[in-house]
């Protein structure tokens, strides 16, 4: 019976659906294109909002984009420790991305990456 | 690739700002909503200042807005122009403008603000006042400023989570918005058309549905199209229609829509005579109340100017005689040929009835014929294969009582 119903409330709908297509062709188009990507962005934000509510994704690495001064802010370290770490490596410290900073001089990324994260470990290894 | 992204605002600093805020607001897909909340992260790691960085984007942007106004603006004289059901939608998005346009350019700015380029346009050509969409405008992008840099100076450290999560918030709300719009739209266009009578079931003939029997489509047709309008192959009403093929529940649907029961097919037929000859009495005088007109002759080309009397009796329905009878219809009324129902009757009780009704014995027709001659001139001219049974029983009823009636 429920099920009888439901069929039944389906069918009418689709029919109607199927006229209104038949009349209005871009409109009705238009309306399903429109919520599909609606319905993309929902589902592209709830699968963000899952992957970034872990805490293991949410605990960032050091990367090229990154400032000295983001780098000093995000993970709580003292600007004066990586200006020092920037000075001791013979490096001018800017606020330009460290990849960038890197490519200027004679070092990679990598290295440069590395020291950054030793010296953050050395500094929360003092606290 | 978000990476690059992030890349761009330490490296060029307020100019990216600037152009990408001003290059948005002219429906160039640039993710300037990102670039904001990188800017927001940067100023909070102090390398980017933060009242340089809202100014900037503010004026970018505010930049942006009029050039993309004006760009609409310049078009309108094209839009003036047009004629049609286009200048209609024109008029209508005008009327919008005036109504919601304010609200509608200050939540495009921070709200749903992939929309804000489109509206820049629309608002321009539907030719928005200027100081009212500057004013909405600014204060619309003064709050997107407010909102994307906070968020961005806020949430710093986690820049690329709140891009991303935020980004596809800002898109699911502006499709949204054009959904529910489009939606909205569709409705109204749907509506529109049940009104103008543009039926959902388009092309097909309400007479036509009736003449195959299908009473369900039929009273689907009616209900969603609400039109009677519709006449058949020889311009039969749908009315006639139903009540010929003895469907009523149509007939009666079709009279809750208050048809038009004067109308007349190509041979000058109306619903009356067809309810005369069909003789159902309840819906008889459902027409008569619908205004169908009693005395009514036949206006055909043969000018029989038969009336529903002269059916009714014509087809023995003797509920229908009575029914006009009593709305004050003349027993003896004549057709084109001076015929009276009694005449035309054809059968005993029929006889009965229009006599204890006061009908003449001796008025007589074109032929000068009374009723008691004309029924005998019937039985002969049928060449004793009289369709009557019971003809002269009748005649003996009809049988005049004073001798110069004979005559």
């Amino acid at each position: 019976m429920w099920r009888r119903r439901m069929g039944f409330i389906w069918g009418d709908s689709m029919k109607r659906f199927i006229r209104a297509f038949k009349q209005h062709p871009w409109l009705v188009s238009s309306v399903v294109i429109a919520f599909a990507v609606t319905l993309f962005f929902v589902v592209r934000m709830v699968a963000f909002a899952i992957y970034w509510s872990d805490p293991a994704h949410r605990d960032q690495q050091v990367q090229g984009w990154m400032t000295p001064g983001y780098v000093a802010k995000s993970w709580g370290v003292p600007r004066e420790d990586i200006r020092d770490l920037f000075e001791g490596l013979n490096l001018t410290i800017k606020p330009k991305p460290i990849g960038r900073i890197a490519d200027e001089n004679d070092i990679t990324l990598d290295e440069l990456t590395a020291q950054i994260e030793a010296a953050i470990a050395a500094y929360r290894a003092n606290q | 690739m978000i990476d690059r992204l992030l890349e761009l605002v330490p490296t060029y600093g307020l100019y990216i700002v600037a152009i990408s805020t001003f290059l948005s607001c002219l429906a160039i897909p640039i993710p300037s909503s990102l670039i904001m909340l990188t800017a927001g992260a940067f100023v909070a790691s102090g390398d980017l200042s933060g009242t340089g960085a809202a100014a900037v984007a503010l004026g970018g942007a505010v930049a942006g807005d009029q050039v993309g106004y004006a760009i609409g603006r310049s078009a309108s004289g094209f839009i003036d122009r047009l004629r049609g059901k286009a200048a209609l939608m024109v008029g209508k998005a005008r009327n919008l403008t005036q109504t919601h346009g304010g609200m509608a350019v200050f939540s495009s700015r921070w709200l749903f603000s992939p929309l804000g380029p489109y509206l820049n346009l629309v608002t321009g050509a539907a030719q928005m006042n200027w100081l009212r969409f500057t004013a909405w405008g600014v204060a619309g992008e003064v709050v997107w400023v407010a909102i994307y840099l906070g968020i961005g100076f806020t949430f710093g450290s986690q820049i690329e989570a709140v891009a991303e999560i935020g980004g596809n918030i800002s898109g699911a709300l502006a499709a949204g918005v054009v959904t529910i719009g489009l939606w909205q739209w569709l409705r109204g266009v749907m509506k529109a058309d049940r009104q103008n009578g543009v039926s959902i079931v388009e092309a097909k003939n309400l007479v036509e549905l009736i003449r195959k029997g299908n009473t369900r489509e039929s009273l689907t047709y009616l209900t969603e199209s609400g039109r009677t309008t519709d006449v058949g192959e020889w311009g039969e009403s749908s009315l006639m229609a139903a009540i010929q093929e003895k469907n009523f529940e149509v007939a009666k649907a079709i009279l809750r829509l208050s048809p038009d029961i004067e109308h007349e097919n190509d041979d000058g037929w109306s619903v009356m005579e067809s309810a005369a000859i069909v003789g159902d009495p309840e819906m008889f005088s459902m027409i008569l109340d619908a205004g169908g007109n009693v005395n009514r002759k036949l206006n055909d080309p043969l000018q029989l100017g038969m009336t529903p009397l002269h059916w009714a009796a014509n087809r023995g329905h003797c509920s229908i005689v009575q029914m006009c009878l009593d709305h004050g219809v003349d027993v003896d009324v004549k057709n084109g040929n001076g015929k009276t129902p009694l005449m035309m009757q054809q059968s005993i009780e029929m006889t009965e009835l229009l006599l204890e009704a006061g009908a003449s014995r001796t008025v007589k027709n074109k032929y000068r014929r009374n009723a008691y001659k004309e029924h005998i001139y019937q039985a002969k001219s049928s060449g004793g294969a009289d369709p009557i049974k019971g003809r002269q029983q009748i005649i003996k009823l009809l049988k005049p009582t004073r001798w110069f009636d004979f005559f």
